[in-house]
């Protein structure tokens, strides 16, 4: 064939070396770039978790300054929720939808583009504030006036990153979110969509839902700190509480867009190694519509101190408990769905059983936090650091983690070590448990958040805790090693590389193709 | 597959006539859209009318603007669905049409000069090319195709190009 003269005439529009990656509009590509991406920032992030870990690790100050310390917890939130968790989920959702519907592509390919792009420069706004007058924010991530203006020249950029980090989130939400709607292939209708592809249409939705409002929030914080406005300060009229009211809007229903997509990963993942469908799927789809409901209307408990008044209070603790219907709906499905199944333990199938186990323990200490009279005794203690790390760390990312070893051979055509795989598995649980399990007992007993000293009778947990954050970020670094390994070579995987696993994903072949089969997909 | 393929009655000179409308992908019709978008933009104006009423009317342009890009989006999609290509074997001629409303693209050759040629892409995992040449002037089809899908239409019309009986 004249492949090769066809490939002259094209030569200008497919540059290589890194223009290609720059200029890519290939969703595997970006999905690529997402996941590389959020790899990096999570190593950033863990860095910084280190340094506080360190600074903790015994009580009295030994490493870092107070200030440093309060920008270290800011800026590792700041990175681990905008630079990590979100870009991975957005890398799965570019590298996944497309091939679960059945679309050649995503809808909006030059938009997948600049969506990503754009972060690489929010982020190096973000960490260049470390060096500058004032030092790094250090207000904590949710920028409470009016001390988050007390912060330096960083403000400004800090909010400058802010608003490209959310630009970069709705350009990816509104592409999803278009790509899922108009893209599927004939006969794959909304009840048929893999759950992974239903999770993130609902994480779209609720995206396009409240970026709004933090990108209104973080301009009303720069009006008021440099345009004499005073939407939050209380000396001209303004009501800095209304500022809480307003993050947490956004707030809340962004914990569910980082732990959203982990219940569609998890529910592609149990169902493969327990060789059973998965149980219940419609009541899933509609488990996580509900929880997207009720993220909108349960902000205030991270404000039961405040005061507000007990109507309120009420209100608030109810609607936060009704989430955990929704939510044991979810954990009864997958536990279902493993019962008398011909279970193996493959690693993606244990960091998906460690997910459900342990975002399961972050759920129950939400629950106690749900509970408003409670709360005042809990609020901005280490139990609250206790029970977010929990859905976060076990929760969110163990999820990206079990997303990255189903699908990686996949990806590359390559099957990952399986029994560097366990290691790493049991390495990361033990640690990570070891991390924030004494937490809750320091919580408990009275340590606050967001200090870099504490009394001594927190200082044993507090070393167990340290211990096991160096231990579970160098676990990590054998993440990345199996990673480069499965790239680079490796054992060739088949085109369904897991016996049980179903979709059309897995009907193409590994990696995916030029030009394979001739037969359609058929969507059963 | 997206692809619909008629065979017409013989010609008036006996010659065989194939007919194939190749199409995007379009799961959700322009009214589903238009529900989707002011579905959401209901939500949106239900979390930002009371803000702006209690004076925090920053959240406002934010949210217009986001709201025009999705619409512009779903827009797009949906306009980008209407695009057909029609091929078209009669007797000696192959005829290509594109367009949506209106033909924009149209390219005809001589049955028997025209080759089907499955570009392969140059980097692994993005999409080939596929294209009906002749004479050095050539038409790309089903860019919009997933990759088997696109490798599908090329063995339809390796089938129906020479012969176009065949493939029946
Ligand atoms: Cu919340």
């Amino acid at each position: 064939m004249s492949s090769a003269t066809a490939h002259e005439a094209h030569h200008e529009e497919h540059p290589s070396g890194i223009m290609r990656w720059i200029t890519t509009t290939n969703h595997k590509d970006i999905g690529t770039l997402y996941l590389w991406f959020a790899f990096i920032m999570l190593f950033i992030g863990g860095a910084m978790a280190l340094v506080i870990r360190a600074e903790l690790f015994q009580p009295g100050l030994q490493f870092v300054d107070p200030q440093f310390f309060n920008s270290m917890t800011t800026m590792h939130a700041l990175i681990m929720i905008f630079g990590a968790v979100m870009p991975a989920f957005t890398g799965l959702a570019n590298w996944l939808i497309p091939m679960m519907i059945g679309a050649p592509d995503m809808a909006l390919p030059r938009m997948n583009n600049w969506s990503f792009w754009i972060l690489p420069f929010a982020f190096a706004i973000l960490l260049s504030t470390l060096f500058m007058e004032g030092g790094a924010p250090a207000g904590g991530w949710t920028l409470y006036p009016p001390l988050t203006l007390q912060t330096g020249h960083a403000l400004p950029f800090m909010i400058l990153s802010i608003h490209m980090m959310g630009l970069s989130s709705i350009m990816g939400a509104i592409n999803i979110v278009a790509t899922i709607l108009n893209m599927r292939a004939p006969g794959m209708t909304l009840m048929k969509m893999p759950l992974f592809v239903w999770t993130w249409l609902i994480t779209g939705y609720l995206l396009i839902a409240v970026m709004p409002v933090l990108a209104g929030a973080v301009t009303m914080l720069l009006t008021d700190k440099f345009f004499g406005t005073s939407f939050f300060n209380a000396a001209g009229g303004g009501d800095p509480v209304m500022f809480q009211h307003i993050f947490w809007f956004f707030g809340h229903p962004e914990v569910y867009i980082l732990i959203l997509p982990s219940f569609g990963v998890i529910s592609s993942i149990v169902p493969t190694f327990a060789r059973k469908p998965l149980f219940g799927y419609s009541s899933m789809v509609y488990a996580t519509a509900s929880i997207a409901f009720l993220s909108f209307i349960v902000w205030a408990h991270h404000m039961f101190t405040v005061g507000m008044p007990l109507s309120g209070e009420l209100f608030f603790m109810f609607a936060t408990m009704l989430i955990a219907v929704p939510t044991g709906v979810k954990v009864f499905n997958w536990v279902a769905t493993m019962w008398k199944g011909a279970l193996t333990f493959e690693t993606p199938m244990l960091f998906a059983l460690g997910f459900i186990i342990m975002f399961t323990i972050g759920g129950f200490s939400g629950l106690m936090l749900a509970i408003a009279p409670a709360d005042f005794q809990y609020h901005d203690s280490y139990f609250v650091v206790a029970h977010f790390h929990y859905v976060l760390v076990p929760g969110s990312v163990f999820a990206i983690i079990a997303a990255v070893y189903y699908w990686l051979p996949k990806w590359t055509g390559h099957m990952y070590n399986e029994r560097l795989g366990k290691i790493h598995f049991w390495l990361s649980t033990i640690f990570v448990n070891l991390t924030f399990f004494p937490m809750h007992f320091v919580g408990l007993a009275g340590m606050p958040r967001r200090i870099p000293d504490y009394a001594l009778q927190f200082a044993d947990y507090n070393a167990l805790s340290s211990i096991g954050a160096f231990g579970f970020g160098f676990s990590q670094l054998l993440f990345l090693y199996i990673v480069l390994q499965t790239v680079r070579g490796g054992a060739k995987a088949g085109d369904r590389v897991w016996e049980g696993a179903d979709g059309l994903e897995w009907t193409l072949p590994s990696p995916p193709p030029y030009h394979s089969f001739t037969t359609p997909p058929a969507v059963r | 597959m997206p692809v619909a393929v008629t065979y017409g009655p013989d010609g008036d000179r006996g010659e065989p006539q194939v007919q194939i409308v190749v199409r995007p992908n379009q799961s959700l019709s322009w009214n589903g859209n238009k529900l989707f978008f002011w579905g959401i933009t209901a939500v949106s104006a239900l979390v930002v009318g009371p803000l702006t009423y209690m004076g925090f009317w920053p959240v406002l342009p934010f949210a217009g603007l986001e709201l025009a890009v999705l619409g512009w989006a779903l827009y797009h999609c949906a306009r980008r669905g209407q695009w057909r290509e029609v091929i078209v074997v009669d007797g000696d001629r192959v005829e290509v049409t594109a367009g949506r409303a209106e033909p924009a693209r149209q390219w005809s050759a001589h049955r028997l000069w025209t080759q089907v040629v499955l570009e392969p892409p140059r980097f692994r995992g993005h999409p080939a090319r596929l294209l009906l040449r002749s004479a050095g002037r050539s038409v790309e089809l089903g860019a919009f195709l997933t990759d088997e899908e696109r490798v599908q239409l090329a063995g339809l019309l390796r089938e129906v190009l020479p012969t176009p009986r065949a493939a029946s």
